[in-house]
């Protein structure tokens, strides 16, 4: 999935795209209100991240013009004034989230995971749409384990499990190969992409994270077993 | 502080200071008024009093005059030129008498003679005496007779006639609408002797007792005096004032005895001139007044706006700075918290660092938050923003947000959520909400190690208490911790950081938020908690309208 966001400041910008990608969305950055419509309709991103005060064309314009072509595509505004927010809310641009600075991680994946799930299930519901092809709407179940990829949630028992974009491509390339052995580039290519920028450790730290997430004893896990020296397997 | 709030207070404030102003000066007016009256009145007084002295002496001048008159015959009686012809040459030189009677002991007329035909003047004499000669006792009986005191007397005292003394009286009576007197006296042979004067001689005498016309001084000149005879008419007038037909006089003397029907008036334009220079100054005054008044009003009310607006300029001036921190501030927590998340699981130095930055980063938003809060400067206007959520996941997302520094300060969480529907709920206000309640635990409730958090929901009311086990607050302290800067301990021993807004944040937002905040009584409420073992905690209540929403 695509994540358009438009953030005068660099390191507000490229912290952002840091924060999504490692949710496993693909970002592109936008540093201008002109450039955020240019990219918006080169690269038709499927949510859009919006500052509000931005240089040559703020993000009230932004969205206007976004809302002309395209009445679906979530957007969150990003602001630091509350007066900013009120307005946004006054306008009816429909705005389908805002983010207030100085927001921490958590908040803007809550946000990001919230507007995914409305978006995943618009999908499901318009089988004609053909926009992600990579998540499916079927139930994985790995023993207790039910996972609603479209949900981006899972649930042991009781306990309801809320998992990134990315855990999901994970579980659903291991339920896909159950039984196989799946090697860690394929994994790789597969869930991160191939231009996906990053170190060796990046999949063992996610892999790991995800296992106290989901397996019952992280330590001993029996739905993502590593298989040393090639890769992952379930079952 | 918002526009409108602006205008409504300076208008307040404008209000206020024109009826600073213009109440004294309407009272100033009120007493001016009076003052004058009252001056006026007491003017008034005085011209009446001085201008009756003025007739007072007038008339023991006139009084005087009689009695030397009185006293003249009185020695003359003595010489005994009673028989006709002697008394007919002494009338003839004697220019006060017109004529004279004598009644002998006998109560016969002695003169003018009985026997012979009278000149013309006797003869008439005689007609206008006639009473007498009917009944001679009317000169010692009537009321209008009476012998004046030897000493001058004052207009008032009585002059009538001495039963046993009765030798010696005056005599008045109107004939041909003129005044007649007529002194009498009983010789030793007890004859009954009278002097009429000469009306006109008398009168030139009387006149002549009167004050100088045109005199210098100007208190006299312009005033005058009437002297009025019994039929109203002014028999003479002096003194350069000329009063109006219908004129209020000064003042009034009724002269006594024997010229006791007649009168002395007084008229005199004094009163009204001081009074027309009294309002001209009055009215000076309270202008003057008005417009010094006016002046300073105007003078504190701009200095007023210019101190509202300086302040304003530094509310601001604060509002940006705390927007423009927000920034870096972001930066900070996002990258310290993306580290974080690269961090092996075994890097567990390197994660409490980080975890430091983040708490405090989180810290410092807290702040922000705060202060923006307080200073914000649609504080009238304040909008919740409710959308559907859960209360829950908002206490447990602010308790993990402090769970770091919790356990750094070694105080344990007891949680018990009970308020997991769906409602309409602000969940940023909620959270800089709980973010006050719990951080002022942390701050100052640490010594309890236990904090107990609970929530609850009944009906479209949800109620979470936030309880610690610290030193608890006084009685006597429980009122004013929400008052804004109002902090229960700034010692620096106690080496706790705060502003003491965030109480006081925390109930205008719960109150926003269509509830109330308050401080839940303890079992046993302590005076001094820096008493050692007395700590009972404290108990803060939120209570908050939350309607329920669809799913």
């Amino acid at each position: 999935m695509r994540i358009l966001i438009a953030e005068d400041d660099r390191y507000i910008g490229e912290g952002l795209c840091a924060v999504v990608a490692a949710e496993g969305y693909a970002p592109q950055l936008a540093t201008d209100g002109e450039q955020a419509l240019q990219m918006f309709h080169s690269e038709r991103p499927q949510v859009v991240l919006l500052d509000i005060m931005m240089p040559k064309r703020d993000g009230y314009a932004v969205c206007r013009e976004i809302r002309k072509v395209d009445n679906d595509v979530p957007v969150i505004f990003i602001s630091a004034k509350s007066e900013e927010i009120d307005r946004v809310l006054g306008l009816e641009l429909g705005a389908d989230d805002y983010i207030m600075k100085p927001f921490g991680t958590r908040e803007v994946i809550a946000r990001i995971r919230a507007v995914t799930r409305r978006y995943l299930v618009g999908l499901g519901n318009s089988a004609a749409h053909g926009g992600e092809p990579e998540i499916k709407t079927e139930v994985l179940r790995f023993g207790e384990l039910e996972v609603y990829p479209a949900q981006l949630r899972a649930r042991r028992g009781d306990r309801q499990i809320d998992l990134s974009l990315r855990d999901v491509k994970i579980l659903q390339l291991l339920y896909r190969h159950r039984g196989e052995v799946i090697d860690r580039d394929t994994m790789f290519n597969e869930c991160w992409g191939r231009d996906y920028f990053s170190n060796s450790r990046t999949l063992d730290q996610h892999i790991s994270k995800l296992r106290k997430l989901i397996e019952i004893d992280a330590k001993n896990p029996d739905i993502i077993c590593t298989v040393h020296g090639v890769g992952y397997r379930n079952g | 502080m918002s526009i409108i709030g602006n205008i409504t207070l300076q208008k307040k404030i404008a209000f206020g200071l024109l009826l600073i102003v213009l109440l004294p000066v309407g009272l100033l007016g009120w007493f001016g008024v009076r003052m004058a009256h009252n001056e006026q009145k007491v003017i008034e007084h005085q011209l009446q009093t001085l201008s009756m002295a003025q007739l007072e002496n007038i008339g023991d001048a006139i009084q005087a005059h009689f009695q030397a008159e009185q006293k003249r015959f009185l020695e003359s009686a003595t010489q005994p030129a009673t028989d006709t012809e002697g008394l007919r040459a002494y009338l003839r030189s004697s220019p006060q008498v017109r004529h004279a009677l004598v009644i002998g002991a006998d109560g016969k007329r002695v003169f003018p003679p009985m026997e012979e035909i009278l000149p013309d003047s006797e003869r008439q004499f005689v007609e206008r005496t006639a009473a007498i000669w009917e009944n001679p006792a009317i000169l010692s009986h009537s009321s209008a007779v009476g012998a004046l005191p030897a000493q001058p007397a004052r207009k008032f005292s009585s002059v009538s006639p001495d039963a046993e003394q009765n030798r010696y009286g005056w005599y008045a009576w109107h004939w041909n609408a003129q005044l007649h007197h007529i002194f009498w006296w009983r010789d030793s042979a007890d004859r009954l002797i009278g002097m009429e004067l000469l009306p006109v001689r008398m009168m030139a005498d009387i006149v002549s007792l009167l004050p100088a016309t045109g005199s210098d001084d100007d208190k006299a000149a312009s005033a005058s005096i009437r002297l009025i005879n019994a039929n109203g008419q002014i028999v003479y007038q002096w003194g350069r004032y000329q009063p109006d037909q219908n004129e209020q006089k000064l003042s009034m003397l009724p002269l006594s005895h024997p010229l006791g029907s007649w009168r002395l008036e007084s008229y005199g334009p004094a009163f009204k001139a001081g009074a027309a220079i009294n309002w001209f100054g009055m009215v000076l005054g309270i202008f003057v007044i008005a417009l010094a008044s006016g002046g300073l009003a105007t003078y504190l009310y701009r200095e007023h706006t210019r101190e509202m607006r300086v302040a304003e300029q530094r509310v601001n001036f604060v509002n940006q700075v705390s927007h423009e921190l927000k920034t870096p501030l972001t930066n900070i927590r996002m990258y310290a918290e993306l580290l974080e998340d690269e961090l092996a699981d075994e890097d567990d130095k390197q994660r409490k660092y980080l975890s430091v930055i983040t708490g405090e980063s989180q810290r410092l938003s807290r702040l922000i938050g705060n202060v923006l809060r307080f200073a914000s400067a649609d504080k009238g206007r304040l909008a919740l923003h409710l959308q559907p959520g859960r209360v829950d996941d908002v206490v447990v997302r602010c308790i993990e947000a402090f769970m770091p520094a919790l356990k750094a300060k070694a105080i344990e969480v007891r949680l018990t959520c009970n308020a997991s529907a769906r409602v309409l709920l602000d969940a940023e206000v909620l959270e800089q909400i709980l973010n006050n309640l719990i951080s002022n635990v942390e701050k100052y409730a640490a010594s309890g190690a236990m904090m107990e958090v609970s929530s609850v929901q009944q009906g479209s009311i949800t109620t979470i208490t936030v309880r610690d086990f610290g030193p608890g607050i006084a009685r006597r302290e429980q009122d004013r911790i929400f008052q804004p800067f109002y902090r229960i301990s700034s010692r620096l021993t106690d080496g706790v950081a705060g502003t003491g807004i965030g109480l006081g944040i925390a109930r205008e937002l719960v109150r926003l938020h269509g509830g109330d905040l308050t401080l839940e009584a303890s079992e046993n409420p302590v005076e001094d908690p820096t008493k050692e073992g007395a700590g009972r905690g404290a108990c803060f209540k939120v209570s908050l309208l939350t309607e329920p929403a669809g799913e």
